[in-house]
């Protein structure tokens, strides 16, 4: 069977292994990233390392298209992530983390800037209220730039169904963001729906 | 594979605020970038897996399996302690710890709350976890946890840290630390398991202390000691000394826990439980010093005795190690350790020996029993047989 996404000859040791360093250079940093709004900060470089041995290791399965190939990696990088978090064995999807202090681009605050902290710090606790799977739908989106067919293949379903899910997640994040910004309790909110 | 269609989705007037929350690192430093080409180079020197093994899935199952083994610094100490009701089990990857725990206060506040029900629901998944059985460990010292059974004994906030204690009805434990930001996610755990053949624990007095394990892990922000036990009826506050700092423990109902941040640079190699000492503070006001925590080895030994061994398991590359580490007393030269074949002499500097061996697998890691210790004295006695005192 010929993969019909691989256009280069990837069947020579010699030839894999340039292409591997053509893909690890594009993308080494936005693994990196995806990793580190997924774990701790001491833990992304390991959870990164893992990642690409796991990726050289099938470096035949790589994808030809280097879009395609930084999405195949996040997938590894997720399946490191879940396989790492012993404490949560049985969950099926990867938290994703945000800002913890909240401030302005600069670090300074002005007059005028209480009204945009205190709109980041709600949008921050309406986050943390989400669920892991919801997380996890809007952050390939909006944080790690992914189309909705690769927001699919990362996480194992079609792209009909990842819409589906992120649709629905920016549905409760908005909820959680109405019941914090009126003091309602946005679960409660959640359940009467 | 990017069609007009699968790009199309949508965008939303939230996005641009979410990603000002973004906590990936925008562009790489001088270190990140000097890492990020080691790890290239170190990869491509590795043989990549035939070409027909790689039509394998990626199987999560598989790797859960393996993936102990492979990680390269990922160390645990073993069910070993066989003197202890309970045993260390301390699983968590290394790691040179980037910074100090700045916001760690030595009192700690209650946690309450959706903090309190997320830290306790990931910690329970972890005790769970520990609950698995142990493949090659006989039947009496598989764990015996009943996991279901677990409730939270002491639940406490440190700065930007919450830390939460469980117990179940067989007096397996699990203690967990988080950051505020992220209490559902365990950041550090340790526990003890409690298997057939350990022992119930005794009764404390009114005014005793009886922890019941204390172990040094690898936490968010370096290595960290935690510590959980029982309390007597009249015992309303624990006090530690530990490496220069004085730490106030929570003591909820008969429970005492705590946790600190440790100078021991890193939990890759076994390391020793630093001197600790722990003060009582009863009901009546009196306060109790020095007591007996119930855990061994915290306090220097005798002249001419050892203590405080502490035997691990682990892996360097591909291959299972044992790891032992011990105090030896003044008059203590050289520590001569026979564990099965194998036979090290491990010199005393500063008052601890240490040895590291290779094993078939770290399942086959001896218990501190099974090993035996030859003590040479500075003038050239020679001790034989000698046992680890107790406390």
């Amino acid at each position: 069977m010929v993969p019909t996404g691989q256009v280069e000859d990837v069947s020579t040791p010699a030839s894999r292994e340039e292409r591997f360093r053509a893909v690890y250079a594009d993308a080494y940093d936005d693994v990196l990233r995806f990793v580190q709004r997924r774990t701790l900060p001491h833990h992304a470089d390991d959870v990164v390392a893992e990642a690409f041995l796991t990726a050289w290791r099938r470096v035949a399965d790589l994808p030809a298209d280097t879009s395609d190939a930084r999405a195949w990696l996040f997938g590894i990088a997720r399946h490191c992530l879940l396989n790492q978090r012993r404490s949560a064995a049985r969950q099926d999807a990867v938290a994703v983390r945000v800002a913890e202090n909240v401030a302005t681009s600069d670090g300074t605050f002005a007059p005028g800037d209480a009204d945009l902290i205190a709109r980041r710090l709600d949008l921050t606790t309406a986050w943390r209220r989400l669920a892991p799977a919801e997380q996890e739908a809007l952050a390939l989106t909006v944080f790690d730039d992914l189309t909705s067919a690769q927001a699919g293949a990362v996480l194992g379903i079609t792209p009909v169904a990842y819409r589906l899910r992120l649709s629905r997640a920016r549905g409760a994040l908005r909820r959680h963001l109405e019941g914090a910004a009126t003091g309602a309790d946005a679960s409660f909110e959640e359940i009467t729906l | 594979m990017n069609t007009a269609l699968d790009t199309i989705t949508p965008a939303d007037p939230l996005d641009p605020e979410l990603r000002a929350l973004d906590v990936a690192v925008g562009v790489l430093d001088d270190v990140a970038r000097d890492r990020k080409a080691a790890l290239l180079a170190s990869l491509v020197s590795i043989p990549t897996e035939a070409p027909d093994a790689t039509d394998a899935p990626l199987d999560l199952a598989d790797r859960r399996d393996h993936g102990r083994r492979r990680r390269p610094r990922a160390w645990w100490l073993l069910p070993a302690a066989a003197a202890a009701t309970a045993v260390g089990l301390l699983v968590l990857p290394g790691g040179v710890a980037p910074k100090a725990y700045a916001t760690w206060t030595a009192t700690p506040s209650p946690l309450s709350g959706a903090d309190l029900t997320l830290a306790t629901d990931a910690c329970r998944a972890q005790l769970a976890r520990n609950a698995e059985p142990i493949e090659g460990v006989p039947p009496e010292q598989q764990p015996n946890v009943k996991p279901e059974t677990a409730r939270t004994v002491v639940a406490e906030r440190r700065g930007a840290y919450v830390f939460v204690a469980l117990r179940t009805d067989t007096d397996s434990t699990a203690s967990c630390l988080s950051t505020a930001d992220s209490p559902g996610q365990v950041g550090s755990a340790s526990g003890g398991v409690v298997t057939a053949a350990s022992s119930v624990p005794a009764p404390l007095e009114p005014t005793q202390l009886g922890a019941s394990g204390m172990g040094i892990t690898s936490g968010p922000e370096g290595a960290i000691i935690s510590l959980i036990g029982r309390v007597g009826a009249d015992v309303r506050a624990v006090t530690i000394h530990s490496e220069g700092a004085t730490i106030r423990a929570t003591v909820s109902e008969s429970y005492v826990a705590a946790w600190w941040p440790t100078t021991s640079k890193d939990t890759a190699e076994p390391v020793l439980p630093p001197i600790t000492t722990f003060d009582v503070t009863l009901a009546d006001g009196r306060v109790l010093t020095n007591v007996d925590s119930g855990i061994p080895g915290l306090t220097p030994p005798g002249r001419r005795q050892i203590n405080s061994v502490v035997v691990g398991g682990g892996a360097v590359g591909v291959q299972a190690v044992a790891t032992l580490v011990g105090r030896a007393g003044s008059e203590v030269k050289s520590v001569r350790i026979q564990a099965g074949d194998t036979v090290i002499d491990a010199p005393v500097a500063a008052g601890v020996f240490r040895a590291t061996w290779d094993v078939a697998s770290v399942e086959s890691v001896s218990s501190p029993d099974a090993i035996r210790y030859t003590l040479t004295l500075t003038d050239g006695t020679v001790l034989t047989n000698v046992t680890p005192v107790g406390r």
